[in-house]
């Protein structure tokens, strides 16, 4: 049953296509039909998962450049789960979300698309399938974010389309590079280079380096970061997806896929790939922290904090140890869980009260004291303050940098947890501290298709905090794996 | 197993109180207040139960799995010290802060918090692991901020952000330390921690500059110690009465675990934190000496306090094998010091509950006709004088007597400035606290005449007095807790016990002495020199507000100007792909405004159309002259939608990278 595996892939693209095409009577029956395409696909996953690990196929095979080819591994897995049970929480509150944003037959044709896709990523057995599902992710998301269509949203959208094809051009050139070395793309643990492909080395580090900043465009490496802060003009659950999940989430997992199943660190040490980069992912993890610092609306905070965590996970897989790439795809969830609760937290506020700025929610805690809370632990976690989640993720970060013998990471680390503290606290105190002289005292918490996934999710954050046995050792075994 | 549970207990007991209160607080105040006393007392009576069992061996507690690691706790007698009196002061404060609160807001959350609180401090004390030890450090720095800034006035969220800064930015530096601890010996566990770092080399010393520094901020050693002045007005005072008395105790403990525990009594350690000591000591005493507001004498006073502190542990390395004595001056000082801080701040707390007002200037001869406080009051200023009779006098003496066998031990000029330090810190002390004294409860003033005195409750004064008695027996007894401390003791590896000795005519003699020139400094400085008559009233002036802040003149402008200079740095990155594509573009604008002489051929066809249409001719000669590639730009610009043009932005990348490639890849293949 080899077959099953495009299961996951295709049944949302059915299932987008045909929500668009269904016309509902009642938003109820509509409602169930997106709860029910989410978890299903869950199930799906789960199914298979359930079945034979190596799981391979060969859809199309045209030549061994052109070879549309699936393939499950652990890796897959994990970003498989983490996308798709996020995926149902966020279609829980875009239901309720949504309704004011208009369009929304639109929207979640879309929306249920995207999941397909992302799941392509995850299951791509080759270097060309992967680009081929990269790309139609760009595409796929681009009606989102243009979703409200209004000029600022339509420029937003427009420099998303930009960047996001001009990384891809870097990544199919590198690809093409790389196929004339080794006539080869699929993805096999500790690459598949071998000892052969490093006669060239300097035209390997050319193509590595060109490839990590064609896929790190998503992964917004600093200086290809600033469409993220601008996407941020889509409503809440699209911005919560594109930070959290789908979009940044893919290029990350696509890093690890070239670093670690085509090059392999081996390789990349002996060609010090990793140094140039590791240059840049300082300055990516700095720069998102202290402009974060600069902004007053609270989605654009989030924005560029997401720039700064992504530039954390990126360090986990440039670091090219064990430790660090625990530490770094134990952030990949982490983060996930965590940003996208604060993102759904700051798009409850907005829902409420229209309000988006630092200094208009004042002593707001009193009128939406449990998103506050949620907002107040998942900002508590991101900082790094144990037992919460990012805690660990930061520990394993940090001893993968000692463990390189160099203090600068774990210093640079601390540096930006600090910095992000800057930036999340004053949200915190102005929401609960900051007496506001009118006594509006109505309870303003979002209805309970939107409380729900935040609370849950919070909850998440802590138990994986308390508990990240459970998520570790799963990691551990990926990473024995491939590093 | 009971006793395990019993540990356990201990831990769980507050943050139950936390939730229940909250929910039950929602219902009932008068409730709520009676299930807090409650919750606290209970836990009070499980640890004084514990203590024969505690005497006899420790009680360990491994729960797998917690944080990745599992949650290690441990009840030695030396941790039980500070559990017993953490939650002994809690029960006590629990029971102060009903009356006190009484006319504040968000009481519900006050509690929650307050006992949130008091299981992350016990969480620290009974920690086994360092992680678990920074895992409740943290939790507590966060709910105590909560605490601080309760009145939520703008004084109070600056305190609370100066405090929270401190403790973020110290935490971090803790972390770090342990970070490259873990690194080197591969375990955080205080027990196996010792024999892990044997062979590190000096690395431990940057590791345990790192530690140290994140626990001084709690501790307030200099020059950490700049939210402790700040904090400590703005909080409530069962609050401050708590930061004071235990919270500083949690920094001192995780020095004690690092110095001591972890380092193995190191010399240079040692050495340093005697140092940052007497600096400690005698910089707080001369700023409380300065300062008007009680609250903030107190708080300096702390500071001091915790100097005298620092200066035990210090000794305790220095003192070698002798260093029985100043374990016991240590450990003893750490009690006393909770208890007669406590009780200076609950005086303050009911001053302030009354007059809302803490300034000696205008609280001036409040407490004149109030006997009872009045009492209870000068036992807290006995006690902290070191007045023979009195349980500061114990623990001074204590200390007195190890640095004088350090003297003796090293022969050094610098112990001879340490006593001096040493005497004139003791006699600062004197003079701050008979400046409160004098001016609140001798001094007269036609404004208070006994008035108010229906406002100071029984309930408000009962803990006050437990807390008297305690001092006073202490004093009377010095032997009553030796059986605790040491058993304490020999965690530090001291085994032969002896029996005390602190009543000698010489440290009587030593503690008058030092009285006698506090009320020197007192008459001759404080009263002359502090006290201004302006319009015929007695005000205490405070130059040191004139003098340089280290707050103010060196953290907040070196961090002002870093963060400018790195701002302005990352701004200029931040832009720098779309400034460069900018200048691109404006590159190419400028070449564009060059003429582009069109096909001769389609010019002529245009011509002969519009001999047809003489207007029309006009209109495209008026086109072609000023067609340029601007214009064709501007047109294909236009024409493109955004798909069409991010697919434009592909080629283009595309082919310059082509281009690229073939210029200079190709002469080498």
């Amino acid at each position: 049953m080899e077959i099953s595996i495009l299961f996951p892939i295709i049944f949302p693209f059915i299932m987008g296509i045909l929500g668009f095409c269904l016309k509902f009577k009642r938003e109820k029956n509509r409602n169930k039909f997106l709860y029910s395409s989410v978890v299903i696909n869950l199930l799906f996953i789960v199914y298979i998962i359930r079945m034979d690990l190596p799981l391979k196929l060969h859809l199309i095979k045209i030549n061994t450049f052109l070879d549309i080819y699936f393939r499950l591994d652990k890796l897959g897995v994990l970003f498989a789960l983490l996308v798709s049970i996020l995926w149902i929480f966020t279609t829980a509150y875009s239901i309720a979300y949504m309704n004011h944003e208009g369009k929304e037959r639109q929207f979640f044709a879309f929306f249920i698309i995207t999941l397909g896709i992302t799941m392509g990523i995850a299951f791509s057995g080759n270097l060309f399938t992967l680009y081929i599902f990269y790309e139609l992710l760009t595409l796929a998301t681009f009606p989102l974010v243009i979703h409200t269509q209004s000029k600022e949203a339509l420029y937003s959208g427009k420099k998303y389309l930009i960047y996001s094809f001009g990384g891809a051009t870097l990544v199919l050139f590198g690809m093409i590079l790389l196929f004339s070395i080794t006539n080869n793309l699929s993805f096999i643990e500790h690459g598949i280079l071998g000892a052969t492909g490093l006669s060239n080395k300097n035209l390997l580090l050319m193509i590595y380096m060109v490839m990590f900043i064609g896929f790190g465009v998503k992964a917004a490496i600093v200086p290809f970061h600033s469409w993220l802060p601008a996407a941020m003009v889509a409503p809440t659950p699209v911005s919560a997806l594109l930070h959290a999940v789908a979009v940044v989430k893919s290029g990350i997992f696509s890093l690890v896929r070239v670093t670690y199943f085509i090059f392999g660190s081996e390789v990349i040490r002996e060609i010090h790939g990793n140094v140039y980069i590791s240059v840049l992912v300082i300055i990516t993890i700095l720069l998102g922290s202290f402009l974060a610092l600069h902004q007053e609306n609270i989605k654009k905070r989030l924005a560029y904090s997401t720039i700064s965590q992504l530039g954390y996970i990126l360090l986990g897989i440039v670091l090219l140890n064990e430790e660090s790439l625990i530490g770094g795809l134990l952030h990949l969830i982490n983060h996930a869980v965590i940003k996208i609760t604060l993102f759904f937290c700051a798009g409850s506020i907005y829902f409420m009260t229209q309000k988006k700025e630092i200094n208009e929610i004042e002593a707001i805690g009193k009128n939406m004291p449990i998103t506050m809370w949620c907002f107040s632990i998942s900002a508590i976690s991101l900082i790094g303050i144990p037992p919460t989640n990012a805690f660990v993720s930061k520990w394993y970060l940090a001893l993968g940098g000692l463990s390189e013998n160099k203090v600068i990471f774990p210093v640079i680390l601390l540096l930006s947890a600090f910095l992000t503290a800057a930036y999340l606290m004053p949200i915190i105190v102005t929401a609960f501290f900051h007496t506001e002289e009118n006594k509006d005292t109505r309870n303003l918490d979002p209805p309970l298709e939107m409380l729900v996934p935040i609370v849950i999710l919070t909850c998440i954050v802590v138990l994986l905090g308390l508990f990240p046995n459970i998520v570790l050792s799963f990691i551990k075994e990926i990473v024995h794996e491939i590093v | 197993m009971i006793y395990r549970t019993a540990l356990l207990s201990i831990l769980i007991l507050p943050n139950i109180g936390a939730v229940m209160g909250f929910i039950i607080g929602r219902k009932s105040e008068k409730i709520r207040d009676a299930f807090n006393i409650f919750i606290t007392g209970a836990t009070l009576l499980i640890v004084t139960l514990l203590f024969k069992k505690v005497m006899i061996e420790p009680i360990k507690l491994f729960i797998p799995d917690i944080m990745g690691i599992g949650l290690s706790l441990k009840l030695d007698a030396f941790r039980y010290i500070f559990v017993w009196v953490t939650i002994f002061v809690w029960f006590l404060c629990t029971m102060y802060s009903t009356q006190y609160l009484i006319r504040y807001k968000n009481r519900n959350r006050y509690y929650s918090f307050f006992m949130l609180t008091l299981g992350s401090t016990v969480g620290i004390f009974l920690s086994q692991n360092m992680l678990n030890l920074f895992t409740f450090f943290e939790i507590m720095s966060f709910t105590s901020y909560i605490l601080i800034i309760h009145d939520q006035d703008q004084y109070a969220l600056d305190a609370g952000s100066s405090y929270l800064g401190m403790a973020i930015g110290a935490g971090l530096v803790l972390l770090m330390g342990l970070f490259l601890l873990f690194d080197y010996a591969g375990t955080l566990d205080i027990e196996e921690l010792p024999n892990a770092i044997k062979y590190i080399g000096n690395i431990k010393y940057l590791i345990s500059a790192l530690i140290i520094t994140g626990f001084g901020a709690k501790a307030s050693i200099f020059p950490l110690h700049v939210w402790l002045p700040k904090a400590h007005p703005a909080a409530p005072t069962p609050s401050s009465a708590i930061l004071s008395g235990i919270l500083i105790k949690t920094g001192i403990f995780g020095i004690i675990i690092t110095v001591h525990m972890v380092m193995e009594s190191d010399y240079i350690l040692s050495a340093s934190i005697l140092v940052f000591g007497f600096i400690n000591m005698f910089f707080g005493g001369m700023m409380a000496l300065m300062q008007r507001n009680i609250k903030r004498i107190l708080a300096y006073s702390s500071m001091s306090q915790a100097g005298y502190i620092l200066v035990g542990i210090g000794l305790i390395g220095l003192l070698k094998e002798h260093k029985a004595i100043a374990i016991y001056a240590t450990l003893y000082h750490i009690f006393n010091h909770a208890i007669f801080k406590v009780l200076l701040f609950m005086g303050a707390g009911i001053i302030y509950m009354i007059l809302h007002e803490l300034s000696i200037n205008k609280i001036c001869g409040f407490g004149k006709h109030k006997t009872r406080l009045k009492i209870v009051f000068f036992i807290g200023l006995l006690a902290i004088i070191g007045m023979p009779g009195f349980n500061g006098f114990v623990s001074k003496t204590l200390l007195h007597e190890a640095l004088s066998e350090a003297a003796h031990m090293y022969h050094s000029i610098w112990f001879v400035i340490a006593e001096i330090i040493f005497t004139l810190s003791s006699a600062f002390t004197v003079a701050y606290l008979l400046k409160i004294f004098i001016s609140v409860f001798v001094e007269e003033n036609e404004k208070y005449t006994g008035q108010y005195k229906e406002y100071i409750k029984k309930r408000a004064l009962f803990p006050m007095t437990i807390l008297g008695i305690a001092v006073i027996y202490i004093g009377l007894y010095p032997n009553a807790l030796m059986e605790l401390i040491f058993n304490a003791s020999k965690t530090f590896g001291v085994h032969e016990v002896s029996s005390l000795h602190v009543y000698s005519v010489d440290s009587i003699k030593t503690s008058i002495m030092t009285i006698v020139l506090g009320i020197v400094i007192y008459i001759g400085f404080v009263r002359k020199y502090l006290l201004k008559i302006v319009d015929g009233k007695k005000l205490y002036m405070n130059p040191s507000l004139t003098w340089i802040n280290i707050e103010r003149d060196i953290y907040w402008p070196v961090m002002r100007i870093t963060f400018s200079v790195s701002s302005t740095i990352f701004h200029w990155i931040d832009r720098a792909a779309v400034n460069s594509v900018h200048c691109i573009g404006k590159g190419i604008r400028s070449l564009s405004g060059m003429q582009i002489k069109l096909n001769k051929k389609r010019e002529n066809k245009i011509e002969l159309k519009n001999v047809v249409d003489k207007r029309n001719m006009l209109d495209w000669k008026e086109i072609v002259d000023t067609r340029s590639l601007s214009n064709i730009m501007v047109k294909m610009y236009g024409n493109m939608s955004s798909l069409m043009y991010a697919v434009f932005i592909f080629a283009a990348v595309f082919a310059v990278i082509l281009v690229v490639v073939v210029v200079f890849h190709m002469p080498k293949s």
